[in-house]
């Protein structure tokens, strides 16, 4: 089955987060935008990034060598994340489609990052239904990410009831817990989500509305799923959030010895 | 059928059984069997209240009926009253159960039986609601996190916006509780009793009347970032504020007045209770919360106009109050304006719960029913799988509100026509019969238990009177609640304060008074009075002049805190509300600013930051009708008000003979150290022992004939000793002890005195009532024949090191780890106190019967000698040869014939009354000192434990042959008329006394009813060292505990009815 993807990249300060590039072990430089094409592989065969307002041809450029059919859809002024991703259903018409954030840098703990998509898209033609990869994380992560709950039906997978943003803990505890997390852990989104064309519907139902609330709707409208994908996530746009990504990824390679020789050697300083 | 079965029955019937049915009139060793049974239980039983009711069985078992069976002589080890001290309740009890296995039972191992056992019960239970509330969901990550990179809230983003800084205004109404409900909202029951946990709770605005406004929301919060790094709180109505710059600082709870907003700050989450010794930055987590570098956080409370003791649960809704406004701006509630929702209520609730315990205090479950809105029903729940409670208890940690819809708006608009709610002026500590009343629940007491029941349907029937608006009759429901099951179950949560007050409005108002309504733990508090609507207005005008009038004549035998009130009020309907105002809007209250802004203008302008420069701007622009009001707080009218009371002290001492020279002397040996609490104790070559056999006598009866004869032949005439202001039963609060009508018998409330002049009375022998200068006044108006006080005391303030050696080296009774926090911070501001009074310095800042203090007991008598009153006892009653004297609190104590036959049969001096000692015996007893029997005060041996190695307490009933006395004084029956023999001879004899420095606590009282106690440092000369003169012969003679015991404290009151002792003096009353 070959999906639709969207990127969003429209964020204020998201610009040029898909131009940044990270070192790896054979000494060449990749950029954000490419390792996220990296992560769709195969799977997608069309592919579209909500872009800032006449920011096109800059993407178009990053973009250009990737040899991949990409639509930039721009969002003319900056109106949220909800809205960015209703800007494409003109492109993704009647169909699932994969949405990935453009802010984050994704890693598989085994194998390609390919795998993380592919596993979302298996329990997507198991399940039928929409899908979001979520990871157990920490409370104190909790005010930069989105939150789901629900009850666990499977291994790692969990029927959503229950979505929130950038929930306080006080409120995960009480409506967010999920079997077989660790205490002070919630299930937090990872990034990376497979929908199906419901939630355009809601967003364009009620204009305005943030991903979060359009995604609780979707919830008590039909079936919605979380999976803990084998994989971590970071947020290149937080502080050092670049920095880490490219830590671990180099730590992940072949070069890991030199990098902790390296940072070692920091350390003693 | 055996206590074990009332434990572990699964029928009611059974569970329900009184304990006494099957203690009373058991054997030594069936008790002792039974005790092993329970104990065992208490070990293994998997259910807490099993274990809980076990312990609480126990504990009754040993103090009434083994400290009586127990034939045994045991002396407690000294090992386990240390465990006890420091809350090691179940070493404690392995270690006197040892003692007992080996040594047999005795009435002192049950007395500490019984105290280690009940501090466990109440521990058990503590820890539990403890653990239910950290386990509440919402409530868990505040306790995991303790670092900034863990710290997970951030303000509301409406919050954050600068010029002006947006304010968060809450306003919450307090809560009435119309059904008392018996209690039941204490958590221990509630947790335990679900079905008969549940209260009618009104929301409702206050003003007081007279001042002006109309009803308002009592309880008012604010919440704003500022441009300065620090945690701003003030509290407006304290007229405190800190600049909070650390968090060592914030968990420090009783350092300032600001232990409330603090608690709010800790229990909001806003600064986790995690957090507390994390070494984290408070700049840092602010800046993280408010996203602002160099940003801080202000916090203001504001009572308004809400004397302490209203019984409306104030500071819990404050508290909830300051919860909601920081868990609001941290996003942790859905709103951010506007009423809550009922989920976010409910963890509102929760943590006002956690709030109460981080700052030592504690309430039931209703009290913060002003978070919610109007009338409603609030009952406990039965704890389900997944909740925390589950298998621990039978009843969840919080109870569910149900509003109570189906009461007409015209039922609550004829509640408001008719009732008058007052502040009677009395705050008390409710704390001791929260404890009865929890201990008498697992119990099952037999009046208790019917009243609890009778309690639970009085609930049902209010209910059905307010919803159908029928409010004479609820008014007469509450009065029968408040006459029958309250009373029932504590008999001291009426006074005749409150009986005054009743008995006023029905002789004024005669039907159309309506009835009483008791609104918390206990009256002369807040209170309402159910008026017929025509007589309200009426009522309104008269209930300040009732009230005004009761007070006066109760005043010096009550601790009344402040002038009684009325109050208008309204029953607020929508709960706790918040409001953002910004722009010019953002200003907070009036109060705020006339306490604030005087500081602010008193520094330069430049070093305001910019938002106050601008604040105070916005305040001027739109306040210009509070110049005067601000004018007024920056010169204070009466700069001179502070030394008033100073210098009325020493008008006073000088108007009583006061000895400035001598007083010089006392401190200049106390400044230098020659003098002083360490300085109180013997020589440390003293050798000091227990008794042995032959020096305590026995009680015969072989000479009651001897004394029946001497007291028909008027050779006997009693003193009581009434000087005292009863320091431990009103924790300082300066009451004349005698005269505080602390029971009930019959229909009539009796004091101590009203009881000794009664027991005198019935004796036939002449009574004379000892006083001091505080007392004696108002004792001589109730016409007792009254001895006048002269000797007089002005208290100092203690040395630090004095302080120190007090709470840091004699043992001390360790509180719950929370309360002893608060305890630690509070001691270590009274030792900056001490610090900034300066050391042994005049203590004055109080009111003049405050700042003076009697010398000690020993001058008792020998005033009897100085005023007269001894030569005039003896003129009136030429036969006089003996005196029994003793303290007004001693209730057991009569003019025994036996025990004068026994003191003349003697031929000593002075025949000591004691008895066994028990746990609760402190301060000394009797001892072979050098070889020599005497009796010492606790505070001069050189250990505790030396204390308990002596078997025999003082019971500072003396019994003396008049003509001994004389002698030992170098006087005779002619040169008592002569004041220049009496004068030196007492004068002689004083020196011949030693002279105690004591540290005892002193309540100052400010503000709406606001207490603080000080330390003060007082000197005593006692009694009981007359025994160790060698010229004046003493005997010892071992009286029953009943007899001897003394009624020093609120909490004493409750086993002094449990065992009997009551019943004997209400014999003595019904006589009356």
């Amino acid at each position: 089955m070959k999906l639709k993807a969207v990127i969003t990249a429209a964020g204020p300060g998201q610009q040029h987060l898909l131009h940044q590039t990270l070192a790896t072990a054979d000494s060449g430089r990749t950029t954000i935008g490419d390792f996220l094409l990296e992560l769709l592989a195969n799977a997608v065969d069309e592919i579209a990034i909500v872009v800032p307002a006449a920011h096109t041809p800059r993407f178009q450029s990053l973009f250009a060598a990737s040899g991949r059919r990409i639509t930039f859809i721009e969002q003319p002024e900056p109106r949220g994340y909800a809205h960015a991703i209703s800007l494409a259903r003109d492109f993704v018409g009647n169909s699932p489609f994969l949405h990935l954030v453009g802010d984050h840098f994704y890693l598989a703990d085994q194998g390609p990052v390919s795998s993380l998509t592919a596993e979302l898209i298996r329990i997507h033609a198991a399940e039928g239904c929409s899908v979001s990869a979520v990871s157990a994380t920490r409370e104190g992560l909790l005010p930069y990410f989105g939150a789901v709950g629900g009850p666990a039906i499977g291994p790692k997978l969990y029927q959503v009831d229950t979505v929130l943003e950038k929930p306080t803990p006080t409120e995960a505890e009480r409506v967010l817990t999920a079997a077989g997390l660790r205490q002070g852990h919630y299930l937090c989104f990872f990034g990376i989500h497979l929908f199906t064309p419901a939630l355009l519907q809601i967003l364009a139902e009620q204009p305005g509305q943030s991903l979060s609330a359009a995604l609780q709707t979707l919830s008590r409208r039909e079936r919605y799923l979380a999976t803990i994908l084998p994989g971590r996530r970071f947020d290149i746009g937080a502080k050092y959030g670049l920095l880490q990504s490219q830590l671990a990824l180099a730590l992940g390679s072949s070069d890991r010895e030199e990098i902790l020789s390296l940072v070692l050697e920091l350390t003693a300083r | 059928m055996t206590l074990l079965d009332r434990i572990t029955s699964t029928d009611p019937a059974v569970r329900n059984l009184p304990f006494e049915t099957w203690a009373n009139n058991q054997s030594e060793a069936s008790l002792l069997a039974e005790a092993a049974r329970l104990d065992t239980l208490r070990r293994e039983s998997a259910n807490l209240y099993d274990r809980v009711r076990a312990l609480v069985f126990l504990s009754t078992l040993h103090r009434f009926h083994l400290t009586v069976a127990a034939s045994g002589a045991q002396l407690i080890p000294y090992s386990a009253i240390e465990h006890i001290r420091g809350r090691r309740f179940d070493q404690a009890v392995a270690e006197l159960l040892a003692a007992q296995a080996a040594h047999g039972a005795s009435p002192a191992l049950s007395s500490a039986l019984a105290t280690a056992y009940r501090g466990l019960a109440f521990q058990t239970l503590a820890d539990q609601v403890r653990l239910s509330v950290r386990r509440f969901p919402g409530n868990q990550w505040m306790f995991r996190t303790g670092h900034i990179a863990d710290y997970p809230l951030r303000l509301h983003p409406d919050l954050t916006k600068p010029a002006p800084f947006p304010i968060l205004h809450e306003s919450t109404p307090v809560r009435m509780d119309l059904t008392h409900s018996a209690w039941s909202d204490i958590f221990f029951l509630a947790m335990d009793y679900p079905e008969g946990a549940r209260v009618i709770n009104i929301s409702v605005d206050l003003a007081v009347r007279g001042a002006g406004q109309s009803p308002r929301p009592p309880v008012e919060s604010f919440l704003r970032v500022i441009d300065e790094p620090v945690l701003r709180l003030v509290s407006v109505d304290l007229g405190a504020s800190a600049d909070v710059a650390s968090l060592e600082e914030l968990f420090d709870f009783a350092r300032d007045y600001l232990g409330l907003l603090k608690a709010a700050v800790i229990a909001s989450g806003l600064i986790p209770g995690g957090m507390e010794g994390s070494g984290q930055s408070l700049a840092a987590i602010l800046e993280c919360v408010t996203g602002r570098p160099g940003c801080g956080i202000e916090i203001v409370s504001q009572v308004n106009d809400i004397p302490k003791g209203s019984r409306f649960a104030v500071s819990t809704n404050l508290l909830a109050s300051l919860i909601a406004l920081c868990m609001r701006a941290t996003r942790q509630i859905r709103t951010l304006t506007g009423p809550l929702e009922e989920d976010d209520r409910r963890i509102v609730a929760a943590r006002a719960i956690l709030g109460e315990w981080l700052g030592g205090s504690g309430g039931g479950w209703q009290d913060s029913g002003g978070v919610w809105p109007g009338i409603k029903l609030i009952a406990a729940e039965e704890a389900v799988p997944g909740d925390p409670e589950h298998g621990a208890s039978r009843g969840r940690l919080l109870p569910r509100h149900r509003q109570m819809s189906d009461v007409p708006a015209e039922a609550r608009r004829k509640l408001e026509a008719s009732l008058v709610l007052v502040h009677g002026g009395m705050s008390q500590d409710v704390g001791p019969i929260l404890e009865m009343c929890t201990e008498r629940y697992l119990l099952r007491s037999g009046p208790e238990w019917q009243g609890r029941q009778q309690a639970i349907q009085i609930l049902d029937q209010l209910a059905d009177a307010l919803r159908q608006g029928d409010i004479q009759k609820l008014a007469s429901l509450t009065q029968a609640n408040y006459d029958g099951p309250i009373q029932a179950i504590i008999p001291w949560a009426g006074n005749a304060y409150t009986e005054a007050l009743i008995a006023a409005c029905r002789q004024q108002f005669g039907a159309d008074f309506w009835g009483f309504w008791m609104l918390g733990g206990m009256s002369g508090g807040g209170m309402g009075f159910v008026f017929s609507p025509e007589a309200k207005p009426a009522a309104l005008a008269a209930m300040p002049n009732i009230l005004a009038t009761a007070k006066n004549a109760m005043q010096t035998s009550f601790p009344f805190a402040v002038e009684p009130v009325v109050y208008d009020f309204a029953v607020n309907e929508n709960g706790t509300v918040a409001e953002l105002r910004t722009g010019t809007e953002a200003l907070l209250s009036v109060p705020y600013y006339l306490f604030r802004a005087p500081s602010d203008l008193r520094q330069e302008t430049r070093l305001l930051t910019a938002e106050r420069r601008a604040e105070l701007a916005r305040f001027a622009h739109t306040h210009r009708d509070q110049t005067e009001a601000l004018f007024d707080r920056m010169i204070p009218r009466e700069p001179v008000a502070t030394n008033a009371a100073g210098a009325s002290v020493y008008a006073l001492l000088n108007e009583n003979g006061f000895d400035a020279a001598a007083r010089e002397q006392l401190r200049a040996d106390y400044r230098a150290g020659r003098i002083g609490l360490a300085q109180n104790r013997l020589p440390a070559n003293t050798v000091i022992e227990d008794v042995r056999e032959e020096h305590v006598a026995q009680i015969s009866a072989s000479h009651q004939p001897a004394g029946h004869a001497a007291i028909a032949g008027h050779q006997l005439a009693v003193i009581t000793m009434a000087g005292g202001v009863g320091s431990r039963w009103t924790k300082g609060a300066g009451v004349v002890k005698a005269l505080h009508p602390f029971h009930r018998f019959g229909p009539k409330y009796w004091s101590f005195l009203d009881i000794q002049r009664e027991k005198a009375r019935q004796a036939g022998v002449p009574h004379v009532v000892t006083t001091s200068y505080l007392t004696y006044a108002p004792i001589a108006a109730t016409g007792a024949n009254v001895s006048q006080g002269r000797s007089i005391g002005l208290r100092m303030v203690p040395k630090f090191a004095d302080l120190r050696y007090l709470w840091e080296v004699l043992p001390q009774q360790q509180l719950d780890a929370q309360k002893q926090k608060v305890r630690d911070s509070g001691r270590a501001s009274l030792l900056n106190w001490v610090r900034q009074t300066g050391e042994a310095s005049d203590y004055t800042d109080n009111l003049p019967s405050q700042c003076v203090h009697p010398v000690g007991h020993w001058y008792e008598l020998p005033n009897l000698l100085l005023n007269g009153k001894l030569h005039q006892l003896l003129t009136e009653n030429p036969n006089l040869e003996y005196l029994f004297l003793h303290n007004i609190d001693t209730l057991g104590a009569t003019a025994s014939e036996t025990l004068l036959g026994q003191h003349i049969a003697s031929g000593a001096a002075m025949t000591v009354e004691v008895i066994g000692r028990q746990y609760d015996d402190h301060g000394g007893g009797l001892a072979l000192v050098n070889g020599q029997p005497r009796l010492v005060e606790g505070l001069c041996l050189p250990s505790e434990e030396i204390e308990f190695s002596l078997r025999y307490y003082n019971t500072g009933s003396y019994w003396i042959t008049i003509d001994a006395l004389l002698k030992v004084f170098g006087l005779t029956r002619a040169t008592l008329t002569d004041p220049s023999a009496v004068q030196p001879a007492v004068r002689r004899m004083a020196q011949r006394m030693p002279s105690y420095i004591t540290i005892k606590e002193v309540k100052k009282r400010w503000g709406r009813g606001q207490e603080d106690v000080f330390p003060v440092a007082q000197f005593e000369r006692l009694w009981g060292d007359m025994t160790a003169l060698p010229d004046f012969p003493c005997q010892y003679v071992e009286v029953p505990r009943r007899r001897g015991q003394q009624l020093k404290d609120v909490a004493q009151l409750d086993p002094w009815v449990r065992d009997g002792s009551a019943a004997e003096i209400e014999a003595l009353t019904a006589a009356h």
